[in-house]
């Protein structure tokens, strides 16, 4: 190549002996460095390297070329009067050996390429932030809406904070009735409680539609990892809403739960001539009634009411009913009207209220001086009586269609005389009808479970009988049993009898 | 649970049904039968191949039976002696108005 070429093509060009001593160097190189040529030429060319630079070239580069004969296009930096100048290396040994071989190296100037790769880089880390924020956001929206009370809630954004946003400390604050904040107490605490006054810490406020409906406190593992504050701010958004719904759900539960327990509402009367026990058990869980019920309920000084009815249907429209048709039960039972009067005025009121319409009532009143059970059944299967001292047996008189049916045209009674200690049990068909098995297999299996239980507690009697019937029942219809034991008369007007 | 309908001889209405008639499967019916008794003598309601009948489905049968009083049209249901809706019917009391054994004496039930 010619001299003049040499000096002044536009990379750094270099003659090195085989230790690295410069030899010669151009003009191009000389412009960047600043470097004059006599300063240069006889020094080691990795003394003009950053310190990164001599260590690579002496550790890597120098031991590749004697043992490669070349290496191309490797990243230094050189020390120049304005800083670092990163540069491309390329570097081959000549074929001859021994103290006459010479390395020739080209620099070139690597600052675009540099500046390229840096905001590759950048632009990368920008998308592996992004990247994480949608992550977080999306675990954050995930927890949360999958939460339905308001204490879950809390605990999705306790364990969002711990798993989505990296915090090594949270706590939620609870915007009370009394509009202040509480902190929310953590069955399991996943996260220690951040300290009082770190500056660290990270407040999202959780912004319901109404009102802040509290406050997540956190400290981020480090500062680095946090999150924008857009996005913070949306988890906030969607932690307050998810706050108002589940506020919305418990209120609302709760007052269906009032209700609906409001149906059944009545405690039985305390009398010393009877006991009586009851079994519920509602198809419908979650709404703690159904279509079914009992009742207790005295009719004057000395005869005492009992019901055990069953709206056709399950869940809340049925409840409603029952609690309609219970109620009117109580109103139109009085003394000396008889089962046969009530069923007949009920069968007026089923007639104005249509969801109540063919509901079976098995309705009994009991005098509690003579020990003697009127009874009548409309629609409904047939009380159990369980005799102190003979077998237990159906009491199958007293028999009409149910309530408001075509059919119901003359209501009909009968009688039964009790001894004390005997027991008479009245319940639903949702206790003995099961899909794969004959009503009177399933009424025969009644029989002999209550004719077991006889002698038991009233209370463990009715719950043992209820339990062995839905045993293993999948699609339950709602279940209820009422249990009366006739004790005997006044002690007084025993005295008086004998 | 399925119910078909038929119409056959001198205005009378069949209603075929078959499977478990309960609660989740009769509700849905009590709308589309509330027209049933128009247009004929005589409803006939074939319960022979229920497998299963809780009170909603007596509620079913009750409000057919009313639906077609009201129209004046005549109302039976087969329930053969023995089997699942005809024990049922018996114990609520309503097997003694308008439940007959087969399908011939429901037909000569409704033509007289």
């Amino acid at each position: 190549m010619d001299t003049q070429d040499w000096t002044s093509a536009p990379v750094g060009l270099l003659t090195l002996t085989a230790d690295g001593v410069v030899l010669e160097v151009n003009e191009a190189l000389l412009h960047w460095t600043g470097h004059c040529r006599a300063s240069v030429v006889g020094t080691r060319l990795p003394e003009l390297f950053s310190i990164g630079g001599r260590m690579y070239w002496e550790t890597h580069l120098a031991p590749l070329l004697h043992a490669e004969g070349r290496v191309d296009e490797v990243a230094v930096e050189l020390v120049v009067a304005a800083g670092r100048l990163p540069v491309l290396l390329t570097a081959v040994l000549s074929p001859h050996g021994g103290t006459e071989a010479r390395m020739h190296v080209a620099l070139s100037g690597a600052r675009e390429r540099s500046r390229y790769e840096r905001e590759l880089l950048a632009a990368r880390s920008q998308a592996d932030h992004t990247a994480r924020q949608i992550t977080a956001l999306h675990q954050a929206t995930a927890a949360v809406s999958a939460a339905t009370l308001v204490s879950e809630v809390a605990e999705a954004l306790l364990s969002t904070a711990a798993y989505a946003l990296g915090a090594r400390a949270a706590t939620v604050w609870l915007t009370g009735d009394d509009g202040e904040l509480h902190p929310h107490h953590s069955d399991q605490p996943p996260l220690p409680a951040p300290p009082g006054s770190d500056a660290e810490a990270v407040l999202i406020s959780l912004l319901g539609r109404d009102r802040v409906q509290g406050v997540l406190r956190f400290v981020p593992a480090s500062r680095t990892e946090l999150l924008d504050h857009d996005v913070l701010t949306s988890i906030g958004r969607q932690a307050g809403v998810a706050l108002d719904r589940a506020h919305l759900y418990e209120r609302s539960t709760s007052v269906a739960h009032e209700l609906a327990h409001s149906l059944l509402a009545g405690s039985a009367p305390k009398d010393d001539r009877f006991v009586v026990a009851a079994a519920y058990r509602p198809a419908v869980a979650d709404l703690a009634v159904g279509g079914d019920w009992h009742d207790t309920f005295l009719l004057g000084a000395d005869a005492v009411a009992l019901v055990v009815g069953d709206v056709v249907g399950r869940g809340l429209s049925a409840a409603i009913a029952m609690g309609q048709l219970r109620s009117a039960t109580r109103a139109v039972a009085a003394p000396g009207r008889g089962p046969a009067v009530v069923l007949a005025e009920l069968d007026r009121f089923v007639e104005q209220v249509e969801a109540a319409a063919v509901a079976t009532v098995a309705y009994g009143e009991l005098d509690l001086e003579a020990g003697q059970l009127t009874y009548a059944c409309a629609g409904h299967l047939p009380p159990l009586l369980l005799p102190v001292s003979a077998p237990p047996r159906f009491l199958w008189e007293g028999r009409s269609t149910p309530l408001g049916s075509t059919a119901s045209h003359g209501r009909v009674e009968a009688s039964v005389d009790l001894a004390p200690g005997d027991r008479v049990l009245l319940y639903t068909d949702g206790l003995v009808e099961r899909r794969c098995s004959d009503i009177d297999d399933r009424m025969g299996r009644l029989l002999t479970v209550a004719r077991r239980e006889r002698d038991q507690p009233l209370a463990d009697a009715v719950r043992t009988i209820t339990d062995e019937m839905l045993h293993g029942v999948t699609a339950p219809d709602d279940a209820c049993a009422l249990l009366l034991a006739w004790q005997g008369p006044h002690p007084a007007s025993r005295a008086g009898a004998g | 649970m399925s119910i078909e309908t038929f119409l056959v001889e001198d205005g009378i209405r069949l209603l075929r049904a078959s499977g478990e008639l309960d609660f989740a499967t009769t509700e849905p019916l009590l709308v589309d039968l509330s027209r049933v008794a128009d247009g004929v003598v005589g409803v006939l309601l074939d319960l022979s191949a229920v497998t299963f009948l809780d009170s909603a489905g007596v509620r079913l049968i009750d409000r057919l039976a009313r639906s077609c009083e009201r129209a004046g049209t005549r109302f039976r249901a087969v329930a053969p002696p023995g089997g699942v809706p005809r024990r049922l019917l018996e114990i609520t009391g309503l097997a003694e108005r308008c439940t007959v054994p087969d399908l011939q004496s429901g037909l000569a039930a409704l033509r007289r």
